[in-house]
């Protein structure tokens, strides 16, 4: 089932069409990467999606309910940080999220384990204008999921993240999508979007990249293994599948899907091989970025 | 709703902002008696200092008209004596001498604190110098220099005299008597002109305009709730806070005057002058000729002006904020807000359409003394106004309510 259905939706501001015709969807319990220069019209998208912005044209509905004429009904199914996150800067960080557990009728207990999982005990009571930018997209981050949506929507999400804090981001993104939340990234890091996402949604001067211009999305990775040559046979009968014998090891590119991707690795790790590492090589996601964007580039 | 009109509650409460300037009210409301019983001090002060001084006068004008008498007596001439005139001489004489022994008689009186005394001296006083006046005996005099007067003001004043002494009310209050209800009347002539539209411009910049420039309004957004309701609520609650700083301060001026210096009266009079059938108050008695003269009790004024003052701080605050959330910068909007409420204010300077200190009917009543604009304007227009204000308001609620729901939010 699809949480979130966007139809020809248009945006204009004055005479400059910033949206253009865009449709797309999102399913329940996936990560929807969403990718674009800047200037493409990710975050305005995003504002749409919200009902931050009205669309000129174009249809909207979450959970099955539209945007536009159900506002209070769609809304009840989403929470997210869009641009920045958005924090009274003169309070401080329990006041803060006090708002939502106030709005969404929430128990203390869950505000502390909010807090518990953005890691901020220790800077709850200081004023959130005197937080870092990744401490601030932390609190955004954890007002968002103290409100507890089926569907929620990051805008550069990493923004001012130290590595700990992006792995842990990582892992709560994918987290929410296996307790079925969906999860619609916007984010201008690909190799992020990349490990998180299931399926990626790419945005150029306002309008959708059609799929079938997408050049196909493959994951390339280095097996090292006793017996490679029994593993690059038993790949080279599979689709989307190709698999180049080195020494001791075997290159495999998958095309991207997640079954396949299953089955390969089913394959690969029996015990005959002998395997001794997988090692993912480098990302697709650049290069078919690099693709689409060639102008911009 | 509710759950929204509590957020903004709670941001409202959190702002250190808010809590600041009402701080600055309340210190304002507490300082109030203490201003108003040295004010009143001084004005029992000046009191006795003019009982002097009225001495001093009668004494000089007593002897002025010995003076004359004897000047008279060098030049005597029998053909051309007048033998009425050291009698008319010596009457002239013993108007001053009675004026003097009166004076006295209300100094003595004030000194003891008998005020329905010193009125019914007082009483007496001015009915002998109006007497002296009418007789030709006397000269009229500039109110503002001495406490004669002309015919006019002294029959006045022995209209309001007698009408407060047969009604036993004291008649020496001044404007600063250090009472909870002159109190009062003082603070809705401060409070509701000046520092109440500050406060309401601040509020109603911090509504949307701040939120918009911060970002925060995007928190808002994002809630489940429909457009009109967000901007509902937050209306709401600032209404809510708006009166709620109103009640504090008129309830702690009141209770704070009234614990130390006790109620006062409420139902002092004002005089209310009346030409060719308009209420004039500024214009000095003496260019008026043909005037008539009513006495209102200040608690109904009071009672009446709270009232249209309130809608109009409501209304305002509809309207402010409602216009406020079409701004994105907290600077726009202390510029533009308080050029808005400078409109009325200064309305009357510019439209003098009723004469001397006649405000202009359509001025709101808080932006004038208030029971200047009550009486000039009359009962039924100062509600006709508030009607008005209020009619105002509710459309630019629903204006902006239908507005919101197809708005852009650029933030």
């Amino acid at each position: 089932m699809n949480i979130l259905e966007v139809e020809h939706i248009t945006k204009r501001f004055r005479k400059k069409t910033v949206v253009d015709d865009i449709s797309f969807s999102a399913e329940e319990g996936k990560v929807l990467g969403f990718i674009g220069p800047n200037g493409a019209g990710k975050t305005t998208m995003l504002k749409l999606i919200t009902n931050i912005l009205i669309p000129d044209s174009g249809s909207i509905h979450i959970a099955g309910f539209d945007i536009l004429k159900d506002r209070e009904k769609a809304l009840a199914n989403v929470a997210g940080v869009i641009e920045n996150p958005a924090l009274y800067l003169e309070l401080n960080g329990y006041d803060n999220l006090k708002f939502i557990q106030k709005m969404y009728q929430k128990s203390k207990d869950d505000m502390e384990r909010i807090v518990e999982i953005i890691g901020l005990g220790h800077a709850m009571r200081q004023k959130t204008g005197r937080y870092s930018l990744g401490m601030k997209q932390r609190l955004g981050l954890g007002m968002a999921l103290l409100a507890d949506p089926r569907f929620l929507i990051l805008d550069e999400p990493t923004n001012g993240l130290d590595a700990s804090g992006i792995m842990e981001l990582r892992g709560l993104i994918r987290q929410k999508a296996e307790e079925g939340v969906t999860v619609l990234l916007s984010s201008h890091i690909l190799s992020e979007v990349d490990k998180i996402a299931d399926d990626v949604v790419f945005i150029k001067e306002g309008r959708i990249i059609e799929k079938s211009e997408v050049p196909p999305m493959q994951k390339k990775y280095l097996v090292t293994a006793g017996n490679a040559r029994h593993i690059q046979e038993q790949l080279a009968a599979m689709e989307h599948v190709e698999a180049v014998l080195r020494d001791d090891s075997v290159t495999v590119e998958i095309s991207m899907s997640q079954e396949v991707f299953a089955r390969v690795m089913q394959l690969v790790c029996q015990g005959e091989n002998q395997v001794q590492d997988i090692r993912q090589e480098g990302t697709q996601l650049e290069t078919v970025y690099q693709d689409i964007f060639q102008e911009d580039a | 709703m509710v759950s929204l009109m509590r957020i903004e509650w709670i941001r409202l409460m959190k702002n250190k902002k808010n809590w600041i300037i009402l701080g600055l009210f309340l210190a304002f409301v507490l300082a109030l008696p203490f201003y108003h019983n040295k004010k009143n001090e001084e004005a029992v002060l000046r009191r006795d200092s003019i009982y002097e001084s009225s001495i001093n006068y009668a004494e000089i004008e007593r002897a002025l008209i010995a003076k004359e008498y004897t000047d008279t007596l060098e030049d005597f001439d029998p053909d051309t004596f007048d033998e009425v005139y050291p009698k008319e001489n010596q009457i002239r004489q013993d108007t001053w001498t009675r004026d003097i022994a009166f004076t006295q008689k209300q100094q003595l009186a004030f000194g003891r604190g008998e005020w329905m005394e010193e009125a019914k001296v007082t009483l007496a006083k001015d009915r002998n110098m109006l007497e002296g006046l009418e007789g030709g005996l006397i000269r009229e005099r500039n109110s503002q220099t001495h406490d004669i007067g002309t015919v006019q003001e002294l029959d006045n004043r022995i209209r309001l005299n007698e009408y407060l002494v047969s009604h036993e009310i004291m008649p020496w209050k001044t404007e600063y008597e250090p009472a909870a209800y002159p109190v009062l009347f003082y603070l809705l002539n401060t409070v509701f002109p000046l520092a109440l539209p500050i406060l309401i411009c601040l509020l109603c910049s911090d509504c949307f305009a701040t939120e918009v420039e911060s970002g925060s309004i995007k928190m808002w957004l994002l809630m489940p709730a429909a457009r009109w309701k967000i901007y509902a609520a937050k209306l709401m609650a600032n209404l809510l806070y708006v009166l709620l700083v109103l009640a504090m301060i008129l309830g702690l001026g009141l209770a704070a005057a009234g614990l130390l210096y006790g109620l006062g009266d409420a139902g002092y009079p004002i005089r209310v002058f009346y030409e060719d059938g308009q209420a004039n108050l500024a214009a000095g008695i003496s260019e008026i000729t043909d005037v008539t003269v009513d006495y209102l009790p200040i608690s109904s004024v009071v009672s009446h002006i709270l009232l249209s003052d309130v809608l109009f701080v409501l209304s305002l605050v509809v309207i402010l904020v409602s216009l406020g959330s079409f701004l994105r910068e907290s600077s726009t909007a202390l510029t533009v807000l308080p050029l808005l409420l400078a409109i009325p204010a200064v309305l009357p300077l510019v439209v003098r359409t009723g004469g001397h200190g006649t405000l202009d009917r359509w001025v709101p009543p808080c932006y004038g003394y208030a029971y200047d604009v009550w009486i000039a304007n009359g009962l039924g227009r100062v509600y006709e106004m508030a009607a008005l204000e209020l009619a105002a308001a509710l459309l630019v609620f629903a204006a902006t309510s239908v507005v919101m729901k197809r708005k852009d939010w650029i933030c």
